[in-house]
């Protein structure tokens, strides 16, 4: 099943959500539907965030891209549907629901890895390019620049959820990740 | 000689002769060009304690080295001298094309001593120079004298010049060139103007020779290509400098009604977006440059509809804007376009407007004092009536034509608390309660109260590090941590090289050291590597630094305005913070090499830097 939008989907999905969390501790797995949710809820909640995103407007997905370093079979696409300092929803999505989004920024999972963990800056790492707005648009790169510290603080803020991150794993729970990815992707398109 | 043509002019104006010098290599090696070279020159031949306006003080233009190369944004000059606002060392600095004219016209620099009898100009024509009357011209603006020299030498010329403002000495009066580009701060059109010099033109179509071109194609399209589909870059081009208005206030420092709060309630009237809706034309960019962070405007709406220019810029916007607590956006250009017009740096005219208002509300300037105007803040038309006045040195104009400093001398009754200037030099826009590192910054900067110099707003305010130096990440904007205090030491000491190769500074966000050093390398030919960049930014700071010290600055003169040490910001994500310097200046002078009680580089420092013939200069013992 694969209608990312649909009733349908969004109910089970918020179902599988509720189910995760009631099983799986905290820290929560990065990339998880939990880990997405905690993100949602923090964002939510934080009045820095309020403050210097209140002009904010447009979806935004950070897209993982898999590499071989990550061991993911595939790229990974964290939606979050914000609009002036508010924060509806952030999910694990689809390819297509990932790439409709208002702003699509991209780089390696390893990247996004070190930014969470703070062992790279995420300003440098847009100044440099290794984190992109795909595809580049003038007018909206302009903003994202303009909105730099509301996108501080949202890094920030997903990087203090977890620190638990799939390719850290033994390789035994690893792969149990990895077979988790795939039944999300069978089952939502994930 | 690569990257530099290897020459100056030396045009004295009292008995107007004019030579041309060689540039010996090893002095290039040394200092490169732009700031560095200007510096050397001005340390070696301006006697401490001369008048700033007297016939002793030299101007002195230098193009930077990488200038007119294609280097992306290269294009940049310098011009030093002793300042008169501040009485000690002073640089500015302009973008646009005027510093690669001169450079194709046959000549790195040009140094001007002595006094004229009569207003002149002086023009080269590829490598031709003479020194013309210019009685025709002295009493007009920059426009005007811009068009009658390029209808008079042909329109291939390009301009610098002063306006009135310059011409009648006003303390920050400012040089400028393609118009709307100004070398704007320290006063250096009042210098130009005491020299009764009132145009550089300047043509040519020189060669500037490049020793490894195949080299420099690759960095130099490497870097093209960062900035091609680059979110900072199109931030630049899409906003302006203007970007940063609201990234500043969201944290709470962005200094409104003359730095009493940080907070603006109106930033969105006066914003980048704001800017664009209202006035924008289209972005425009200095020479080579692929950021394009001008502004080409027009007045849209209003009692100056349909007037054209340049800018305003970040800096002019908020403190011709918030500072003076205008949310007019249509005042603000045409304030803009006056101070482009009768050459006056922007930043210390806004903020001693700003610092009158303060004054004027406080009954320490009364309207009589002030020829019968009310001086109130958000009051638009007292804005440009007061830039008028200023330029002019009319009724009150004459007193705030003087700059903060003087003012607050002159009219005392506390007014000192209030007078946001270091070492005379008035602040640009950015508090530094809410970003305390910005403070030492300052502080201890070799022109006065300047953001530029080491721009540590970067990486707090915008969270950017600068990649031109090893560490530049501040952990937490609103703490003083003394181990950052290297950062502002780095970051001086890495943009005065940019200073000295004539390269804007935008581009230390994207560009690393070892980027810099290879196109400084492939154009000059010189074994020049990171090593080098870090040493011969060290010895122009620390150059600068014993000119300072040899005028009689001390380590006193290393502070903040009462302002941003005592009182609390009232409001915003800083609420409650003020600047704790003592806890930054300390491991700063460690960090510097500088004696803690008297604020000098150590001889031991000006030994490691080659600097042996200063330290009798500024130990004593040895006359200039």
């Amino acid at each position: 099943m694969n209608n990312a939008g649909s009733e349908d989907w969004e109910e089970k999905y918020a179902k599988l959500v509720t189910n995760r969390k009631a099983s799986q501790s905290k820290p929560y797995m990065v990339l998880s539907p939990e880990w997405a949710s905690e993100i949602e809820e923090k964002i939510q909640n934080d009045r820095r965030y309020q403050e210097v995103a209140k002009t904010w407007e447009g979806s935004v997905t950070l897209v993982f891209k898999a590499d071989s370093a990550s061991g993911l079979d595939g790229d990974l696409f964290v939606f979050m549907d914000l609009w002036h300092g508010q924060c509806h929803s952030v999910k694990m999505v689809p390819s297509e629901m990932g790439r409709s989004a208002d702003y699509v920024l991209e780089a390696s999972y390893d990247r996004w890895k070190r930014v969470l963990k703070k062992d790279l800056n995420v300003v440098r790492e847009i100044a440099t390019n290794k984190l992109k707005l795909v595809p580049f648009n003038f007018k909206k790169a302009a903003k994202l620049a303009a909105a730099a510290q509301a996108a501080i603080r949202l890094v920030d803020l997903a990087g203090e959820v977890s620190d638990k991150f799939p390719d850290d794993l033994e390789p035994e729970a690893f792969l149990g990740f990895k077979a988790f990815l795939q039944e999300l992707k069978t089952d939502f398109g994930i | 000689m690569f990257g530099l043509m290897g020459k100056i002019l030396r045009v004295n104006l009292t008995d107007g002769k004019i030579f041309q010098e060689e540039i010996p290599e090893e002095m290039a090696k040394k200092y490169l060009g732009g700031r560095g070279l200007a510096s050397r020159y001005l340390f070696d031949e301006v006697k401490p304690k001369i008048s700033p306006l007297g016939p002793e003080n030299k101007l002195i233009f230098m193009s930077g080295l990488l200038t007119g190369t294609l280097s992306p944004s290269a294009a940049r000059y310098s011009v030093v001298a002793k300042s008169p606002l501040t009485g000690i060392w002073a640089q500015s600095n302009s973008g646009g094309r005027w510093g690669v004219d001169l450079k194709q016209s046959g000549f790195d620099g040009i140094i001007f001593e002595g006094i004229s009898e009569k207003p002149v100009c002086l023009v080269i024509d590829d490598g031709d120079i003479e020194l013309r009357d210019a009685g025709d011209l002295w009493g007009k603006n920059v426009s005007e004298t811009t068009e009658i020299l390029k209808e008079t030498l042909g329109d291939k010329f390009n301009i610098a010049s002063i306006g009135m403002a310059g011409e009648k000495l006003v303390k920050y009066a400012a040089i400028m060139n393609d118009l709307h580009r100004a070398a704007g701060r320290c006063g250096l059109g009042a210098v130009m103007g005491s020299k009764r010099l009132k145009a550089v033109a300047v043509k040519g179509r020189k060669e500037i020779k490049i020793a490894d071109k195949i080299t420099f194609k690759e960095v130099s399209k490497k870097q093209y290509d960062l900035l091609g589909e680059n979110i900072l870059g199109a931030g630049l081009q899409g906003y302006g400098t203007n970007l940063v208005l609201d990234i500043v206030n969201v944290c709470g420092g962005l200094p409104t009604r003359n730095w009493q709060t940080g907070v603006c309630t109106y930033a969105e009237e006066i914003n980048g977006e704001a800017l664009n809706e209202k006035v924008l034309v289209e972005a425009v960019g200095c020479f080579a440059c692929p950021i394009k962070c001008g502004r080409d405007t027009e007045i849209k709406k209003g009692p100056h509809k349909g007037l054209k220019g340049e800018g305003p810029e970040y800096e002019t916007v908020a403190i011709l804007g918030a500072m003076c607590d205008n949310s007019d956006m249509e005042a603000i250009t045409m304030a803009n376009y006056l101070c482009n017009d009768y050459g006056l740096d922007t930043i210390s005219c806004g903020s001693t407007i700003a610092f009158t208002m303060e004054c004027f509300e406080k009954g320490i300037l009364t309207k009589d004092a002030a020829g019968g105007m009310e001086i109130c803040f958000g009051d638009t038309e007292t804005i440009l009536a007061l830039v008028h006045k200023i330029a002019r040195r009319e009724g009150v104009g004459d007193l705030l034509a003087e700059g903060t400093r003087v003012m607050a001398q002159r009219l005392g009754q506390g007014s000192e608390r209030f007078a946001m200037n270091v070492k005379g030099l008035e602040l640009p826009a950015y508090d530094s309660r809410a970003a305390k590192i910005t403070g030492l910054a300052f502080a201890t900067a070799n022109r006065g109260g300047d953001h530029i110099t080491g721009y540590v707003q970067g990486p707090t305010y915008l969270a950017s590090p600068f990649l031109v130096i090893e560490e530049s990440e501040i952990q937490d904007p609103l703490m003083e941590n003394p181990e950052e205090a290297k950062v502002v030491k780095d970051l001086e000491d890495a943009l005065t090289v940019f200073d000295a190769v004539g390269l804007c500074k935008f581009m230390g966000m994207t560009s690393d050291a070892q980027e810099i050093t290879q196109i400084i390398a492939a154009v000059t030919g010189w074994d020049f590597g990171i090593e080098a960049f870090r040493k011969i930014g060290e010895r122009i700071y620390n150059l600068e630094r014993a000119f300072n010290n040899r005028e009689g600055l001390t380590r006193g003169d290393d502070t903040l305005p009462k302002r941003l040490l005592e009182d609390p910001l009232p409001e915003g994500p800083a609420q409650g913070h003020v600047n704790h310097l003592d806890i930054l200046l300390d491991p700063y002078y460690e960090f510097r090499g500088w004696d803690k009680a008297t604020g000098k580089p150590t001889p031991e420092k000006l030994k490691e830097l080659g600097l042996d013939d200063v330290i009798g200069q500024i130990y004593g013992g040895v006359a200039q």
